[in-house]
């Protein structure tokens, strides 16, 4: 399939919004640590793999962009259209992003919190990117089999940590365990339906369900935390209640919004 | 003024109060080597610090392996490097007969180049047929010798340099207009420069 049936564009244009909105949240929220991690490599790594998940993003609100308006510039790749990427990303109302609540929240400057949550993330994005490579649109399909070699990547690094920490010193678990029971539940967030998610599912464009892809991520992330020695229990909601991939976000996400998207408002027509 | 607001809540502490748990010091240095194409040189590209070989290569990975366009990525700890003017000494020497990878400084200041392999006993028959047999090692100002087991490197298919756009990180990556004011700019400066040290000689 190479274009969008109109009666499902508008859901196929929030599935790639959720996606893009995760990783542009996760990635502002992560580059807080530049220059301030606790050690110097990781504190390198930590910010490269940030502008990782800002460049999927980039990639992600281009597709979107071009599936939303597909007259709007002819011959615009995957990664095309950046002042409609950039509008996206930067140009639309909080209620407008479909971000879960899990990326919005603020670490606390708790750098367990910090690896453990960007662990969670990235299997549940290895998880969702495998998902979305089959996808029925083969433009989205392309995208997400490149992505996701990215994100194997990325979920190796923080496995990498993960274990280390878990298995390091005493207060290293400790730290790391206390993390990880106060992610835990909010990890579910992730797994929140926006609107039209069957529909998408339904048509082979977002093929597969939550259940499946919630015990696909469970079995990414729990042999990593046996190895690290770190235990959680995880939960799927069959019924959510209505959060950030409804539109519905924190009060503090305005906020966030408005740091995010400042200098965007300043000149949303410059060239850089 | 900070990059981010995010920044003006970052727990501070005393910076006389005790640390809350002793120092560790259990990260070990490790030199890193980067393949800039495929079937390429290694060539030396900086330090770093890691908990182990596989930690090593995934910071290396995503901190060395990210300056440019790269395929490979090498770790060695410090501990497995022989030097010729005497700076490092392997610490545990392997069989005889031992593989080495060869890697030389061919003048002060230059980058250490993997050149090459021998088989020797030891570091000192390793540095010694390095001299015979790989080229440039003989005239080299240094020359570093690793048992080619304990390097750690990338396989293949590990993804190093990025599929998405990374040109950003890269000076060809900015719009023509950007980098004709940076020129500008910097010729402008080196111009000031030029004129203040004229200047300064003149007078």
């Amino acid at each position: 399939m190479q274009t969008i049936p109109a009666d499902l564009r508008d859901d196929f244009v929030r599935l790639l919004l959720s996606v893009a909105d995760d990783k542009l949240l996760l990635g502002h929220r992560n580059s807080d640590w530049t220059g301030l991690a606790p050690i110097l490599e990781e504190d390198i790594a930590f910010s490269a793999l940030a502008q990782d998940e800002i460049a999927h993003a980039q990639a992600l609100y281009g597709l979107a962009a071009s599936v939303s308006h597909p007259d709007a510039r002819a011959g615009a790749d995957a990664s095309g259209d950046a002042p409609a990427a950039d509008a996206l990303a930067f140009g639309r109302p909080a209620a407008a992003y479909l971000c879960a609540a899990f990326v919005e929240a603020d670490d606390g400057f708790d750098w367990a919190v910090a690896l453990v949550r960007r662990f969670l993330c990235d299997a549940f994005d290895a998880a969702r990117l495998q998902r979305l490579s089959g996808s029925g649109f083969a433009p989205l399909a392309h995208l997400a089999a490149r992505l996701l070699r990215e994100e194997r990547s990325h979920l190796e690094h923080a496995s990498g940590w993960l274990v280390r920490l878990g298995r390091g010193t005493t207060e290293s678990a400790a730290r790391m365990q206390a993390a990880l029971d106060r992610l835990a539940p909010a990890a579910m967030t992730l797994f929140e339906p926006f609107d039209g998610e069957d529909r998408v599912a339904s048509a082979g464009l977002y093929p597969g369900d939550r259940a499946t892809m919630f015990r696909t991520w469970r079995a990414a992330v729990e042999p990593v935390l046996a190895r690290a020695g770190l235990t959680a229990a995880f939960t799927l909601d069959p019924d959510p209640p209505r959060g950030g991939r409804r539109g519905v976000h924190s009060p503090a996400f305005s906020a966030q919004l408005d740091e995010m998207c400042e200098v965007f408002r300043l000149a949303p027509e410059a060239a850089w | 003024m900070t990059m981010s607001r995010i920044r003006d809540h970052f727990p501070r502490t005393d910076p006389a109060a005790p640390l809350a748990s002793a120092p560790m010091g259990d990260l070990d240095p490790y030199v890193v080597f980067t393949q800039l194409r495929a079937n390429g040189p290694f060539l030396y590209a900086g330090w770093l610090e890691a908990p182990d070989a596989e930690m090593a290569l995934l910071l290396a990975r995503d901190h060395y392996g990210r300056d440019q366009v790269c395929t490979a990525v090498r770790v060695i700890h410090r501990a497995d490097l022989e030097s010729s003017d005497g700076l490092y000494t392997l610490a545990m020497p392997p069989p005889d007969g031992t593989e080495w990878l060869v890697a030389t400084q061919k003048r002060p200041g230059d980058i250490f180049i993997e050149m090459g392999r021998v088989r020797a006993a030891g570091p000192a028959a390793a540095m010694d047929a390095a001299r015979a047999s790989v080229p440039g090692a003989a005239t080299a100002h240094v020359i570093w010798v690793i048992p080619a087991d304990r390097a750690v490197t990338t396989a293949p298919d590990d993804l190093i340099w990025r599929t998405t756009d990374q040109t950003y990180r890269l000076a060809r990556g900015y719009r023509r207009d950007v980098r004709e004011k940076w020129t500008r700019f910097r010729d402008e400066s080196a111009l000031a420069e030029y004129e203040r040290d004229d200047l300064t000689e003149e007078f």
